[in-house]
């Protein structure tokens, strides 16, 4: 291997690795304030890529426009998914229950997407920069590549400033360590629940816009995506932003090195291997702290 | 009893309903419904074994479709790649599925809820790309064809003879499932379900159990795997997706949890339906999706609990012969070492709730341990049952240390205990709850109880009658089909007493055995007490109600601060100074 | 002026009755108390009041206004504020972080300023806050995370405090520190109920006192009758 495609890898690796991350992220924030993991987060992530390309690209609305668009649908989706699929679980621990509610709600979801959009991926075209690779110190890198890097880091290190800077952010990590606790401070916690729903469904709605131009807004990518997150929130260890966006670009790392060195078929086999390792190793991950046994 | 009448009809009306349901298919010539019902039958032999790992255990199987992949090519391959005979063929799939499941439920020994949720899903795209990475052996996305139905000798199997093998074997699995749910194993899956805690300490290794129940239905997938294969000519990894895995979920869901019949008509369903629904065809996983969420939150109970909850089914009373005498442990010569606590401590995060104890518990007494809130007498007690880990002094039980030992261990060296605010299976019967007591002294194996065998028979019913006596020396025979949570506060203290008696303890620790009881109430548990101690048992008691502790007791020990501040008879530490201040603080100040 | 009054309120955990038919109030600017010994209902009380376990039967009312069905948050803003028992502070956030979240409610009314004046008067009077500002709540001792635990509640600018067993886990002197706190408080015009296993400690300290037996009130008087009172030994450590 040439140390061009060494570092086009690595380029490579690294942007699909934010997205992993970022779908860990959107993991986090709910999990941190409920105990809960939406397993329908994955669709979250397909609907806001399929919505991004009716707004985008059929309807033709500028980017940003239609990425808060999207945003909003699927923040309403997330809220709807509290509502049903979560809310009326009265003991969080009987985790079956919610298990089944938020997966079966994502089929639901899924089935539907696919009614609407079809079955096919939807081609997107690369919004940040053009289809021509950029050379850089002689390594050709596609600008949405670095892009999805960037805006990953942004939205991490925005949420984290948010949660630990202000007084709110610190409110939601209230009411994820002690409910009850949070909620005699004059914590309004239902508000944050839903806060949290919310921004886990903007979070899912940029994934999908950002990895639509590399892997097109497919309807069947969610399943994928949102074991991979969640393989990379166990990774880097709940509850852990840190841990989501490293585990994210170590996952991605070792995904781009084993296609390109292996095969495209065993890059995912090693990927649920690795997942598998990590659960009976280390089950609360690299940098978490919450135990994951029961 | 009034539902007689309706129960008996219930009952007719199954049977003759499945009567018919199993014999129409062989006048059937249509082929087209006829694999329709072959089809149903080996639903109902997998989704069975679902209903035992994910309905009983509590085990989420979200990947089952990947096990029924393994007994469908390891089949096929058999048979087409080295020639083997369909009879050689099913039961090594189907063992060969079972070690898939003892792997698969490693993992749940270490993680549980959404994290097993998880691999079983990683599980289930593993060996679809598995599949898909072996062309040689599975031909991959082609898929793999020139599977046969099975043939004796020269008589190749038709169709409608192999429908009434697969029927056959269906009812065969309804029956064996059947005899596990029903067995100690069905109740150790049941508990552990519900609270993995509480099984540990009632004696049940819970980690034999989740293995055994993967295992169990491993091999069901593996069976129902095998018989696909030979079904259909043709199989290609897409029939094993996480498609079939939804559909299976939610056969079981719709159907009805725990329930035998449940896998049945969940597989009827969701086999008929379609075929009905043709014209929305396109809908239909939106509508899996959906019904999967109102399933889970509405109908819990499924199609046949809700059947049976209208029409007020319970389960039959037991029929217990003459009772028996309550065992009496056998009065051994006072020993010197009963139970010693050494110098115990236990620290929490810095903080330490037991700080160097000493307890010297005599046999055949009734040691109590008091002390006002957050001093760590229940964490006390944690420590000597294994619930929580010490950090330094030794606990010695009959000379032996027990501080290593697990959970289960303890109970089976013969000490039980009930914990404070009443601890008991949720979802369980109050006979099924206290039958788990006997968990760890009944030695039959899964085999042995699916088949029924004489031995298996006759420790469930000298079980159930040790039960019924228990009961009824609490005075809760005519309770024993209730649901336990449908019984009063004190009531369900009774039952958890019970149950731990029930593993034939030395040494009983009753934690708060009277929180929450009226004054009556209080009075008939303080005769129990008594009457428990008289067969010889030793109790040690944590109590707030101090009145009670000190008419009961031998010996009281106080602790404050996770410190021994006193000890001896119930007189003395009603006087001493340092108790006094420890509860009321310093009188002059 | 009765201020608080709870009447004949019953509270159950599940099929557990734990309240029953209890009744008292507390007058503006006195310091009242409830004691009793473990179990008999005295966290239930508390927890009943600022909402976060609703009565089954009775009403609870603070300055005429009822208060027994509405949730925690907005009991809070009414002025209540309740230091639970086992004191409950955010261990994995800095001492600070804790004491600025007793203030959300001012934060959450763009009231920054009242906050910061809160914080330094606290820091004035524990200057131990200000020295372990940045260190993590769950590193601190016994007595200063009830230090914290009651600091965080005055962030809110009570006028009503609850404490809930203050003394609990405490080593004497820092038993004494914190109880000298609270009279303090209390003689700056803060209206304190106090809910306490160490009977002879509150009956002290308190105007008015109630002894909580298996969810009932037994007795009740001032704290100089209780402190005489031999009944109240008994309601501990039983009838000889």
């Amino acid at each position: 291997m040439t140390l061009t495609t060494f570092f086009q890898l690595i380029v490579s690796g690294l942007s699909i690795g934010s997205i992993y991350g970022l779908v860990a992220l959107s993991y986090n924030v709910i999990f941190n304030t409920t105990n809960v993991i939406n397993f329908a987060q994955g669709e979250l992530v397909t609907v806001g890529a399929l919505l991004g390309f009716t707004f985008y690209v059929v309807f033709k609305y500028p980017l940003f426009l239609a990425l808060v668009l999207a945003s909003l649908v699927v923040s309403f989706l997330a809220l709807v998914i509290e509502r049903v699929s979560v809310r009326p679980v009265k003991d969080i621990s009987q985790n079956f229950i919610w298990i089944m509610s938020t997966f079966g709600f994502g089929v639901a979801l899924k089935h539907t997407a696919m009614l609407i959009w079809g079955k096919s991926p939807l081609p997107f075209p690369k919004f940040i920069g053009g289809n021509e690779p950029i050379p850089f110190f002689g390594v050709l890198i596609l600008p949405q590549e670095i892009g999805i890097f960037f805006i990953a880091v942004v939205c991490t290190v925005g949420l984290e400033l948010y949660r630990k800077k202000t007084i709110f952010g610190t409110a939601v990590r209230a009411t994820a360590l002690d409910r009850e606790t949070a909620s005699i401070m004059g914590i309004n916690t239902n508000y944050v629940i839903y806060f949290s729903f919310a921004i886990s469904g903007i979070l899912a709605a940029i994934c999908g816009i950002l990895v639509s131009p590399i892997t097109f807004a497919d309807p069947t990518m969610g399943i994928v995506l949102g074991v991979k997150g969640f393989v990379v929130m166990i990774v880097g260890g709940l509850g852990s932003a840190t841990g989501a966006i490293l585990g994210g670009l170590f996952l991605g790392l070792i995904e781009t090195f084993s296609a390109t060195v292996i095969s495209s078929l065993w890059k995912d086999i090693i990927t649920f291997l690795i997942l598998i390792l990590v659960m009976l190793v280390k089950p609360s991950g690299f940098f978490g702290k919450r135990g994951v046994t029961g | 009893m009034i539902n007689d009448p309706t129960k008996d009809l219930y009952k007719r009306f199954t049977l003759g309903l499945l009567t018919a349901y199993v014999f129409v298919p062989f006048f059937i010539e249509n082929l087209y419904y006829l694999h329709l019902f072959e089809l149903v039958a080996i639903y109902i032999i997998v989704v069975s074994g679902l209903n035992i790992v994910t309905g009983c255990a509590g085990q989420v199987s979200l990947g089952h479709a990947g096990l029924v992949a393994i007994g469908a090519y390891t089949s096929a391959i058999l048979t087409v790649n080295y020639h083997l005979s369909f009879w050689v063929a099913l039961p090594v799939a189907a063992l060969f599925t079972a070690v898939f499941g003892a792997l698969l439920g490693i993992p749940s020994l270490r993680v549980g809820g959404p994290y097993l949720a998880l691999i079983t899903i990683a599980f289930n795209f593993l060996i679809d790309k598995i599949i898909l990475a072996w062309p040689g052996m599975t031909g991959a996305a082609a898929g793999k064809w020139g599977i046969r139905l099975p043939s004796i000798g020269d008589y190749q199997f038709s169709h409608t003879a192999y429908y009434g093998l697969v029927i056959g074997i269906a009812l065969l699995t309804m029956l064996l499932c059947k005899n596990i749910v029903t067995s100690r194993w069905g109740r150790a899956f049941n508990a552990l379900r519900n609270d993995e805690i509480l099984a540990k300490t009632s004696g049940i290794n819970i980690y034999y159990a989740k293995l055994a129940a993967f295992v169990i239905s491993a091999f069901l997938a593996g069976v129902g795997g095998s018989l696909w294969s030979h079904l259909h000519s043709y199989i290609s990894p897409e029939a094993f997706r996480f498609d079939r895995s939804v559909l299976l979920l939610l056969m079981l869901l719709v159907g009805g949890q725990r329930k035998i019949l449940g896998p049945l008509v969940g597989a009827v369903i969701l086999t008929a339906l379609p075929e009905f629904l043709h014209a929305i065809e396109e809908y239909r996983l939106v509508i899996y999706g959906v019904a999967l969420v109102v399933c889970v939150i509405s109908m819990p109970e499924g199609l046949i609990g809700m059947i049976r909850g209208r029409l007020k089914i319970v389960p039959e009373m037991p029929v217990v012969p003459k009772a028996e005498p309550k065992p009496e442990v056998s009065p051994e010569a006072p020993a010197d070492d009963f139970l010693k606590v050494l110098g115990v401590s236990k620290r929490f995060e810095g903080v330490c709730a037991v700080d160097s104890v000493d307890i010297d518990v005599a046999r055949g007494s009734i040691h109590s341990l008091i002390g006002p809130n957050g001093a760590g007498k229940t964490t006390m007690v944690n420590l000597i049952t294994g619930v929580e880990r010490i950090n330094g002094g030794e606990i010695r039980f009959k000379n032996d240390r027990i501080d290593r030992l697990s959970p289960h261990q303890i109970t089976g060296k013969g000490i039980a205990r009930t914990f404070q605010n009443v601890r008991v299976f949720k979802d369980m019967t109050v006979l099924e709850n206290v039958l788990v007591g006997r968990h760890c002294r009944i030695g039959n194996g899964v085999l042995a109880v699916a088949f029924r065998l004489p031995k298996a028979r006759k420790d469930e019913e000298k079980a159930i009658q040790r039960a019924m006596g228990l009961l009824e020396m609490l005075g809760l025979a005519e309770k024993a089909n209730e649901l336990v949570t449908n019984l009063p506060h004190g009531h369900q203290h009774s039952v958890e007493i019970a149950r731990a008696l029930m593993s034939d303890p030395e040494l009983l620790f009753l934690d708060e055995p009277v929180s929450g009881l009226n004054p009556e109430e209080i009075d008939r548990m303080g005769v129990i007490i008594k009457d428990i101690k008289k067969t010889g048992i030793t109790i040690f008691l944590i109590e707030h109600y101090v009145d009670f502790v000190m008419n009961i007791s031998d010996i009281v020990t106080v602790f404050d601060f996770g410190k021994k501040i006193a000890e001896g008879a119930p007189q003395q530490v009603q006087d001493d100074q340092k108790v006094i201040e420890a509860y009321l603080g310093v009188e002059r100040a | 002026m009765s201020w608080l009054r709870v009447e004949d309120i019953h509270v159950h955990y599940g099929d557990i009755e734990v309240l029953a038919d209890v009744s008292f109030e507390v007058v503006q600017g006195e310091m009242a108390g409830v004691i009793g010994r473990n179990g008999a209902g005295k966290t239930t009380t508390l927890r009943a009041i600022c909402g976060l376990n609703h009565p089954s039967r009775g009403s609870i009312t603070f300055d005429s206004k009822a208060i027994d069905r509405s949730p925690p948050h907005e009991i809070v803003n009414l002025g209540i504020a309740y230091v639970p028992e086992g004191r409950r502070i955010f261990g994995e956030l800095t001492l600070l972080e804790n004491l600025k979240l007793g203030a959300f409610k001012h934060y959450r009314r763009g009231e920054r300023k009242i906050a910061s004046e809160n914080l330094e008067r606290l820091f004035a009077y524990f200057p131990m806050l200000k020295e372990k500002k940045a260190q993590l709540a769950g590193t601190l001792s016994g007595g200063e995370q009830q230090i914290l635990a009651i600091s965080r509640a005055l962030m809110s600018s009570p006028i009503f405090l609850l404490l809930d067993e203050p003394s609990m886990g405490l080593a004497p002197m820092m038993v004494s520190l914190v109880f000298d706190a609270i009279c303090d408080l209390h003689r700056q015009g803060l209206t304190v109920l106090i809910v306490e296993q160490k009977a002879y400690l509150t009956l002290r300290m308190v105007d008015r006192a109630y002894v909580l037996t298996n969810g009932k009130i037994t007795l009740s008087g001032t704290g100089e009758e209780l402190l005489e009172n031999e009944e109240v030994k008994h309601a501990y450590l039983g009838q000889r």
